[in-house]
């Protein structure tokens, strides 16, 4: 069954498409990460699949119903963020008995036993928690609400590492047991590499890739060998990233099926794997050059 | 995992449920103001003085107005409170979308309306008590003092109905407010404006609306004008923000 489909969806915010005739259907249980720089429409993404907002145009099913303002799609997806808010005259105790009500797979034992863990304070008010606590306490929602969709956006946002850790282990724990579909943003791609299945890579409001996590790692390749030698050999082909390193040095990523590879190892270039994380920052860098090129 | 269904009526009920916890405030407001309203009534009644050939009557008229304009500010205040963005978004629930949230707290605001009334007529009696026992000068009971069973049901019914339209007239405010960032300041300017204009252009009008309400003698027709004007106003609430997103 399609989880999520979306065609041509373009949102229009003030003065630019924060979506832009974007693309991808995603079906079954999986863990996809959604990678993209800051302003790259993770956010108003979510948000219209989890039914906050609506599309300017094109085509957004979840659950072949259309999101925007569906019961149905509200009660089957929750959107998890550093945002969330609830009434002040609630604690936290009385937040998680509300949600209790209101999903209908919501695991009491689960939320109790995270709660404790992460020691939270039954009477606390959610307001005066610090932006790790917060992040915290959302992601219990978050994991204990069931939800067929399950989405979270920077949910790491103020943790400390060791909390991060957790917050990985117990999504990854919970998914096993309960597999459903789990879209996760951030800009941490090296931690998440372990948990993610699939991942979709956004860049101005549009797809720029959505691979499976093994294909991923094999997408690319890095040579490094003498600039002289290596450059040329570059110089008609379709590169993903090139820099010096030192004076004499280049290192360039490319496609795993270039022809390049070959010519570089027969001059006897080192080559090697490209992280994913690298890989994605590479894809969706705006323009050649560095920070170091603002300051020349 | 399956995939799980809900209705509207499920949303509503659900969602009433939350509204009640999350605006238990609201009726402890209402409590400070009901206080408020029977203070100022047992302590400003209306001063008069007459002389007649070669009699002098001092007299002192209590009446329980201040307790129901009170507690009309309070229902407008909570009513317009109620659809700022922060309180929307505060108060939104987990599950649920504009129509099934304006609905829930269309349903609470009729409660709370009932509450409220019945809450003013008591307070009421609790002003009559007061003065029968505590004041020591001559005691007159207007008629309206002791109240029969029809009097104060009617009695009840109508501050009710008062009540809810306040809460209509604020919810439907609140709501156009949140069309553009500079109503919030603009509306009211425009509201008072427009009816200073009215009333300086036509004098009759305002009182003509006034009158159309309040000057009603059937019960009935007071009811149906109030309930289809409160439902009007939601009405439109809801119409002109179903295209509203949340959580901006």
């Amino acid at each position: 069954m399609k989880v999520i489909e979306c065609r041509d969806l373009t949102k229009r915010m003030i003065g630019r498409n924060a979506l832009n005739q974007l693309s991808f259907t995603l079906e079954g249980d999986k863990i996809t990460g959604l990678i993209g720089r800051n302003g790259a429409g993770k956010t108003t993404l979510m948000k219209i699949l989890a039914g906050y907002w609506h599309e300017t145009s094109g085509k957004v099913e979840v659950f072949s119903e259309r999101p925007f303002q569906n019961l149905n799609v509200s009660v089957n997806a929750i959107y998890v963020d550093d945002q969330m808010k609830f009434s002040h005259t609630l604690t936290l105790e009385d937040i998680l008995k509300e949600a209790a009500r209101f999903y209908p797979n919501w695991d009491t034992v689960l939320a109790e036993r995270l709660f404790d863990y992460f020691s939270f304070h039954p009477k606390e008010k959610h307001d005066y928690l610090s932006k790790g606590k917060k992040s915290t306490f959302n992601m219990i929602i978050g994991l204990a609400s069931r939800c067929k969709l399950t989405m979270f956006d920077e949910p790491t946002t103020g943790m400390d590492a060791s909390v991060r850790k957790d917050f990985y282990r117990a999504l990854l724990k919970d998914y096993l047991a309960h597999p459903r579909t789990i879209l996760l943003s951030s800009h941490h791609l090296e931690e998440m590499e372990d948990l993610l299945e699939e991942i979709i890579l956004i860049d101005e409001g549009q797809v720029v890739l959505h691979e499976s996590m093994d294909e991923l790692k094999e997408y690319a390749l890095g040579i490094t060998g003498r600039a002289e030698i290596l450059e040329p050999l570059l110089a008609d082909e379709e590169v993903i990233y090139e820099t010096r390193v030192g004076d004499y040095s280049t290192y360039a990523a490319v496609k795993s099926d270039s022809p390049v590879i070959q010519k570089a190892k027969q001059h006897g270039m080192a080559t090697g794997p490209v992280p994913p994380n690298d890989l994605c920052i590479y894809l969706t860098a705006k323009q050649k050059g560095g920070i170091d090129d603002v300051f020349k | 995992m399956s995939l799980n269904k809900m209705d509207l009526s499920a949303a509503v009920k659900k969602q009433l449920n939350y509204k009640m916890k999350v605006y238990v405030g609201m009726i402890s407001s209402l409590v400070i103001v009901q206080v408020i309203g029977i203070f100022f009534s047992v302590v400003s009644p209306l001063q008069g003085y007459s002389t007649m050939d070669y009699v002098e009557i001092e007299y002192m008229n209590y009446n329980t107005l201040n307790i129901i304009t009170l507690t009309s500010l309070w229902a407008l205040i909570h009513a317009i409170i109620m659809t700022t963005k922060n309180e929307w978004e505060n108060a939104f629930p987990f599950v649920g979308n504009t129509l099934s949230n304006h609905l829930a707290n269309m349903i609470f605001l009729v409660g709370a309306s009932i509450v409220a009334g019945i809450v003013t007529i008591l307070a009421s009696f609790t002003v009559r008590v007061y003065l029968y026992y505590f004041t020591d000068e001559l005691f007159f009971m207007s008629p309206g003092f002791v109240l029969n069973g029809g009097d104060l049901l009617a009695g009840t019914v109508t501050v009710i109905l008062h009540f809810l339209l306040l809460c209509a007239i604020g919810y439907f405010l609140g709501t156009v407010t949140r069309l553009h960032r500079l109503l919030p300041v603009l509306l009211p300017i425009v509201v008072i404006g427009l009816l200073i204009t009215i009333n300086y252009i036509n004098h009759d009008w305002m009182m003509n609306t006034v009158e159309f309400y309040y000057g009603e003698t059937s019960m009935a027709v007071f009811l149906m004008k109030i309930v289809v004007t409160a439902g009007i106003l939601f009405a439109c609430s809801i119409a002109i923000s179903s295209r509203t997103e949340v959580r901006k």
